[in-house]
């Protein structure tokens, strides 16, 4: 299924929080995180070194960027700095780095190709706000069940939904609501693509 | 703050109150101070409830000043729940006001001969106590409601809830926190019961009169003062994180390294972290019109509290913090935020420690009392202790208790004292601190963090795993520092970063006393205070054998990394080789 949805920013914390659980995203695989997120997402230098503070791929805690490569399937988590002893353990170099040895990730494919893929990225606290936007913007994948929870927890985002294509066929949100909740589909995968009114 | 108050419940007659100078004690505050009066004046043989324990509370250093984030007070004492000395502390309004009456401590001593049960009112006038048989066995909120009908609402109060008077070795001590409610808790080592075994339910701070406490060097003391703040709002996490989502903002991170303790510690992920999340919870309350940042002290500006409002959106509690979601949430299989709240409101009406009972409910469920999972099963667990029935007795004692009573094997304590939200297997240096604390496991006794970059505690390869050991040592030395200044913990963040930052802090201590404490001598500070605590809890007859993990943290890998604890013994017994 396909889903583009034109809403006021108003509501965007609703659909943000899809972020934190996590959702699919096409993109180039085979490459390291540093050049997925620079290259590919377009973040830039500054705003990784200052602001992606603590990284997990596949469950493990990264402390170099440009060593750790992503692969299809692989869940790439990213958040801010974090309170706490264990928090400044988990971030990427962090000076109590031997504190987590046991879960510190360590790269052992050499040469991966690069192509296009799927992994899932999770986004957590002050980057929630700061790069959701960009992810959803550019289209993101998830199980349809989990698009019409939020539209069942959250009934009030019906008056601003400014207008919803599902396969190019628009349609109101209790259509789309009855159609991602159906036993037959709910459990599909979605790409929704949301265009953000600012 | 050159006063003491020492009250002897067990005086002939009634309880007695003296007023006497700080004398030998002058120059500590905080940790500092309480664990210098039980190292000195309790037998650390005693038991923890008779007359010769005693309850030591005390302000920090820079208490009462205008110096930000001086707020915390510490209490100690004789451990029910551990048998070893004990240092809680909270946050909340009584530190500051305390300080500003210039009284550097409480002490309370003795033991009443009756069941009688008392409070005490201290304001400029001094000090009085009187009897109150009317306040047996109410919970903390109404308590507190009680003494605002009495003496007005710009007071503060230090009170006990049922399980302080039950004498129940999970029992907390409330600080009333800016909007008087008493949610800020010294909640570890059930320094509850000890407050109740001396017969006194509430301590009422009325500072109407009193003015700032001076520094001696105005104009330094201020510039320091706002190099401190400054450090502090530019800090991503002390200017960003805790603000924006408190420490609840851990649980994401922690699910995702595999180090989230699950179902009593049998796993190291749960499914339904998101939907408890520091960041699910700030959005709920502020959704609900309660408040996701607040401070709880004025002179807060991390400010990483809130306040949990209802469905109905009505005041429930304040926000639960990280270690109470994990304790009752992640621990016991719940994923549920409203149940969550409810428990902790629970807990604080109650005045139980929110980790012990999240830990001990855990151990029930794995006795299978109730199923991991059940939410209205933990509130029904927890309305025991307050009910004073046999089951809420076992389970207010604690989880080494209930688990020795249910017969099980997997009871997450380290010296009686249930573990924090860490898993040690996925990150082993915190477990390190958890084996060898004085306090039993304590994820506050490691936390402040100065070392290499300032020095203290001297240089340490932290890429080298025999690095943990030393890392452990130089944390808990300078935590014992840093708690005896008043300061909430979470400034550590900022001072682990910024150098300038550790150093205003320095400056204003020096600026406030006429001092000129170097880093050393805050090197000096925290191991003279640790050698205290270990002295005591060796003659009160803690060996090596105490300062270790449950053996199943060495032989149950914890998924998904499938990870054991794997410092040897001997490298622990060498933590406080210095």
């Amino acid at each position: 299924m396909g889903l583009n949805i034109k809403i006021d920013k108003k509501i965007l914390p609703f659909f943000l929080m899809l972020l934190q659980e996590g959702v699919g995203i096409k993109s180039r695989v085979g490459v390291s995180i540093k050049d997925m997120l620079k290259n590919h997402l377009g973040i830039t230098d500054e705003y990784i070194d200052k602001r992606i503070s603590t990284v997990f791929l596949d469950d493990h805690v990264v402390d170099d960027l440009d060593k750790a490569k992503i692969k299809e399937g692989s869940i790439l988590a990213l958040s801010g700095a974090m309170p706490g002893l264990v928090g400044a353990t988990l971030r990427t170099h962090s000076f109590y780095a031997s504190f987590r040895d046991a879960i510190t990730y360590k790269e052992k494919a050499d040469a991966l190709t690069e192509k296009k893929g799927l992994f899932k990225i999770k986004l957590f606290n002050v980057l929630l706000n700061d790069l959701g936007p960009v992810f959803l913007e550019k289209g993101i994948i998830l199980e349809g069940k989990r698009m019409a929870e939020v539209i069942k927890r959250h009934p009030e985002i019906q008056n601003h939904i400014k207008g919803i294509s599902l396969d190019d066929k628009t349609v109101d949100l209790y259509e789309l609501y009855k159609k991602l909740s159906s036993e037959d589909t709910s459990q599909a995968q979605c790409t929704i693509i949301l265009n953000i009114e600012h | 703050m050159d006063k003491i108050i020492r009250i002897n419940m067990g005086a002939q007659g009634n309880p007695e109150v003296k007023v006497e100078s700080i004398g030998e004690y002058s120059g500590l505050g905080g940790r500092g101070l309480t664990s210098a009066v039980i190292s000195k004046e309790v037998q650390p043989a005693c038991h923890p409830l008779s007359e010769n324990n005693k309850l030591v509370i005390a302000p920090g250093l820079l208490s009462g000043t205008m110096a930000a984030m001086s707020g915390r007070i510490s209490i100690g004492c004789k451990s029910p729940l551990t048998g070893g000395i004990k240092e809680a502390n909270a946050g909340g309004q009584p530190s500051q006001m305390l300080a500003r009456l210039g009284y550097a401590a409480i002490i309370i001593e003795g033991k009443p001969k009756g069941n009688d049960l008392y409070k005490v009112l201290i304001n400029k006038n001094g000090v009085r106590i009187e009897k109150d048989n009317g306040l047996k066995m109410l919970g903390n909120y109404e308590t507190v409601e009680r003494m605002k009908k009495e003496f007005g609402n710009k007071i503060s109060c230090i009170s006990i809830g049922p399980a302080g008077e039950m004498k129940l070795a999970a029992s907390s001590i409330a600080c009333t926190d800016t909007e008087l409610r008493p949610t800020r808790h010294a909640g570890r080592g059930g320094v509850g019961a000890v407050m109740g075994s001396k017969g006194v339910k509430v301590i009422v701070i009325d500072d109407e009169g009193t003015a700032m406490r001076e520094p001696k060097d105005r104009e330094r003391f201020r510039e320091a003062n706002r190099k401190f703040i400054e450090g502090l709002r530019k800090h991503p996490v002390t200017g960003e994180a805790l603000p924006a989502y408190g420490t609840n903002v851990l649980t994401n991170i922690l699910n995702e390294a595999g180090g989230y303790p699950t179902y009593n510690f049998k796993e190291g992920r749960f499914a339904g972290a998101a939907r408890i999340s520091g960041e699910t919870e700030a959005a709920m309350e502020t959704e609900r019109g309660g408040l996701a940042t607040h401070g709880c002290h004025h002179g807060c500006v991390i400010r990483c509290s809130g306040i949990f409002h209802d469905k109905d959106g009505r005041y429930l509690t304040k926000q639960p913090e990280y270690e109470t979601v994990w304790a009752h949430g992640g621990n016991c299989g719940i994923d549920d935020l409203d149940k969550i709240a409810m428990l902790d409101f629970l807990d604080d009406d109650i005045g139980l420690d929110t980790i012990e009972m999240g830990v001990t409910i855990g151990v029930a469920m794995e006795a299978g009392l109730i199923k991991f999972g059940d939410a209205d099963g933990a509130i029904n667990l927890i309305k025991e202790i307050a009910k004073g029935t046999s089951l809420g007795r076992i389970l207010g004692s604690g989880a080494a208790v209930t688990g020795k009573v249910f017969g099980v094997e997997k009871v997450p304590v380290v010296k009686g004292q249930a573990l924090p939200a860490y898993d040690p297997r996925a990150v082993h240096g915190i477990g390190v601190t958890y084996a060898t604390s004085p306090m039993g496991a304590d994820h506050t006794a490691g936390y402040a963090v100065a070392t290499n970059i300032l020095k203290v505690g001297g240089f340490v390869d932290p890429l080298k795993p025999e690095g943990q050991i030393e890392l452990s040592r130089n944390l808990q030395i300078a935590t014992a520092a840093i708690d005896s200044t008043g300061m909430c913990l979470f400034i550590a963040f900022a001072v682990l970063d910024q150098p300038e930052t550790f150093q205003a802090l320095l400056d204003m201590i020096n600026a406030f006393y006429g001092l000129n404490l170097t880093a050393d001598d805050v090197t000096a500070m925290g191991k003279n205070i640790l050698t205290m605590e270990r002295t005591f809890n060796k003659l009160a007859g803690f060996t090596n054998i105490h300062d270790r993990l449950p053996e199943f943290f060495k032989k149950e890998p914890v998924p998904p990394h499938n990870v054991t604890f794997e410092i040897k013994d001997e490298e622990l017994d060498t933590v406080f080789n210095w």
